[in-house]
């Protein structure tokens, strides 16, 4: 039951913990506004951990799938637009990227702890594998903010957000497919062998790359296609700003 | 419009008799223990796995082969749908009790399925 807490703490706090020191590096963003929005963000998971059985049941069994792959676009959207676009105001924008990204990911191992919270010796297990899993998960996030803080290169830090957000937004992909929603047309290649998916480096390249040992082409699409275009998006706005002005406008 | 119309109905008409036409295998989740622990199912072809949870407690489904990552809540029922699979033995395991819990799903071709059932 230890080792099981530790294993699904990381799994579903380690992004939320790498997206704060993402969200603090890349975007500035001061705590307080990070704190509201994980605060936001858990008061909204109990909403859902208290409906998740009749939300499991809609659309013939994929409400659930469905919720999160609302939640996994929108916080998608939402950094697509800081990376696309940085400037004043993001504080907000910051605060509305955590509270959704936390949603499913505290309701998930919720579920897990509500479950067994009232079973015999189950209590100190969870509390001291949730404990070690704080741990470890602050560990990773000050590694990577002290990691990005140092490089000072915006450029290199963008691209890691960009990178972190595309990961986990191709999920969807895995979601829909479970769901039926979507065709699974097989893995393209299979490098179990060199990095399995659950081994410890596969958990971590998946949080911060999305990285699949298996990947489908439509997984792969989705994460460069998530990756590139707000990449792309972003340097066409800002050539188009550093272009000089057409004759027309020195006219008046 | 029309056109469009009836080009999607009957795009949802094959969607559904290809759903119809899916082989289901159904497992059941009692003690902790995957009851069949291993299931058959054909090669190159969708098929939807139904949980049946009799537990008062959850369990999640975790399958890295598969690729799937389902909650079944105590006493409840969830679907999981996967393939088309090559052959092999594709692992799962419920990941609140990853020692008891474990199960496998063996593709094997049509021609064998067939043969079995």
């Amino acid at each position: 039951m230890l080792i099981n807490t530790v294993v699904l703490f990381l799994r579903d706090a380690l992004p939320v913990f790498v997206l704060l020191s993402m969200l603090r590096v890349y975007a500035g963003t001061d705590w307080r506004y990070l704190l509201r929005g994980l605060g936001m963000g858990l008061c909204f998971s109990i909403v859902v951990v208290a409906n998740q059985h009749t939300v499991s049941q809609w659309y013939q069994g994929a409400g659930y799938e469905l919720l999160k792959c609302v939640t996994l676009i929108a916080a998608y959207l939402l950094a697509a637009r800081m990376v696309i676009k940085k400037g004043k105001g993001f504080g907000l924008l910051a605060t509305l990227i955590v509270a959704i990204f936390v949603v499913p990911r505290s309701a998930d191992f919720s579920v897990f702890v509500v479950g067994f919270w009232f079973q015999k010796d189950a209590l100190s297990p969870i509390l001291f594998g949730t404990t070690l899993g704080l741990g470890i998960c602050i560990s990773v996030a000050i590694l990577v903010d002290v990691l990005f803080s140092s490089l000072n290169k915006p450029g290199i830090t963008r691209c890691a957000f960009a990178l972190f957000i595309a990961g986990q937004v191709a999920n969807v992909v895995l979601l829909l497919q479970q769901i039926d929603w979507l065709t699974d047309p097989g893995p393209l290649w299979n490098i179990n062998d060199v990095i399995a998916d659950e081994s410890e480096y596969g958990h971590l390249l998946k949080v911060l790359l999305g990285y699949e040992a298996a990947p489908s082409s439509f997984y792969l699409l989705t994460l460069f296609s998530a990756l590139l275009l707000p990449l792309i998006i972003r340097s066409v706005l800002l050539s188009r700003q550093r272009a000089p002005h057409s004759p027309s406008e020195y006219q008046i | 419009m029309y056109k469009s119309l009836l080009s999607f109905s009957l795009l949802m008409l094959m969607h559904s008799a290809s759903a119809l036409a899916m082989p289901e295998v159904i497992i059941t989740i009692r003690d902790h223990l995957f009851y069949p622990s291993e299931v058959m199912v054909p090669a190159g072809k969708k098929v939807k796995l139904i949980f049946v949870n009799q537990d008062n407690t959850p369990e999640e489904l975790d399958s890295f082969e598969l690729n799937r990552e389902k909650v079944i809540f105590g006493n409840a029922k969830a679907n999981v749908f996967i393939g088309p699979l090559d052959e092999g033995e594709y692992h799962f395991f419920g990941e609140y009790h990853p020692s008891s819990a474990v199960g496998k799903v063996i593709v094997v071709s049509p021609e064998v399925f067939n043969d079995v059932n």
